[in-house]
């Protein structure tokens, strides 16, 4: 006697961004242009006008179980790692979510200086209301300053509401770095930059 | 918001979070039928760039979807401004771990959710508002 109950093996197509409309679209796009222009010079402080009064903002590394355990070579984030897995103190958990417009800024204006490669980014958009946009990034990016410039893989949660000028106020801001793989790194940086000067290009991975 | 409020949503987002990610991930690996029960009907799921919405394709999603055992070794939250929610408590939740999906090798994943608190007279009870899932190797995949 035999029973054949099947069960499913096969998992769905994986497919690249997921924008919604192309409106959302373009301004998801106009907006990761500017700023990773400003995230990516010498001083994050032109961010101060991108982010909400009550904006708060956290930054997180993989677990120690897994593929990248290696705490020291994301070392540089590994104190504002907030893993609420691993963080049982709720003194601390509060620390290191970091609350209002200065304090966020501040905050990322201390991370290690970056090169984010715009060309790997794949963007998921979440929810839209009038009043609200969610959306992921996902991609690569180089470390500077170190001596040899590490290429970083980060997955990153922007809430907004609509900003004064027909843009985006950041509320939320959660960015979860990890090692990048064999694979990311050597795709990373495999498409030359748009130069400031060209007309604007599709950053995204289709 | 003042600051004292703040701490309190914060405290609040922390153990939302805590009792929702153990519930999802045990959910979804040992009762799955169960698990669209924590989904607003209008909720949307974007798994790995498919956008999925409203209950009855999320059953018919999680049906097809090979049973899975997830680890997670990560996760962060954050309670969403208000201004946003249009005053409704919302919880951003972001997870990070390794699953198993049967016939399938191991992925390592990222997935994010936007929670909302559901007051009725009797109780109140989160749910998911949003979903987003993605394979951290979802290109060669």
């Amino acid at each position: 006697i035999t029973f054949d109950v099947e069960t499913p093996t096969t998992l769905p197509p994986c497919k690249g961004s997921y924008l919604a409309t192309d409106d959302i679209k373009a301004l998801i796009l106009r907006f990761l242009q500017q700023y990773y222009a400003c995230y990516d010079g010498d001083d994050r402080q032109g961010l101060l006008n991108v982010y909400h009064d009550e904006a708060c903002c956290s930054l997180s590394i993989p677990g120690p179980i897994g593929q990248n355990p290696s705490r020291s070579s994301l070392g540089d984030y590994f104190n504002s790692s907030r893993n609420i897995k691993r963080l049982r103190d709720p003194a601390l958990r509060y620390k290191l979510l970091k609350h209002k417009r200065l304090s966020v800024v501040s905050f990322l204006n201390e991370l290690p200086r970056t090169q984010h490669d715009l060309n790997s980014f794949v963007v998921d958009v979440t929810a839209q209301t009038p009043t609200l946009l969610s959306f992921v990034v996902n991609g690569v990016f180089k470390v500077e300053g170190q001596s040899n410039d590490p290429v970083r893989a980060f997955s990153r949660v922007f809430i907004a509401v609509p900003g004064p000028d027909g843009g985006l106020l950041l509320v939320n801001d959660e960015q979860f770095i990890r090692n990048a793989s064999t694979e990311e790194i050597r795709k990373a940086f495999a498409t030359p930059a748009p130069t400031p000067s060209s007309s604007p290009v599709p950053v995204l991975a289709p | 918001m003042a600051s004292n409020d703040f701490r309190t949503d914060v405290d609040l987002a922390s153990r939302a979070a805590e009792e929702f990610v153990s519930l999802y991930y045990e959910t979804i690996d040992k009762r799955r039928r169960q698990l669209t029960k924590l989904y607003m009907d209008t909720a949307t799921l974007v798994w790995n760039g498919n956008p999925i919405s409203g209950q009855n394709a999320l059953i018919e999603f999680f049906e097809m979807l090979p049973s899975s055992e997830f680890s997670v070794n990560m996760f962060d939250c954050q309670p969403v401004h208000e201004m946003a929610t249009q005053g409704q408590k919302t919880v951003l939740v972001v997870a990070h771990g390794s699953v198993k999906f049967e016939g399938n090798k191991h992925h390592y994943f990222n997935q994010n959710f936007l929670l909302t608190l559901h007051t009725t007279p009797s109780n109140s009870v989160w749910k998911i508002a949003s979903d987003c899932f993605r394979f951290q190797d979802w290109a060669s995949s």
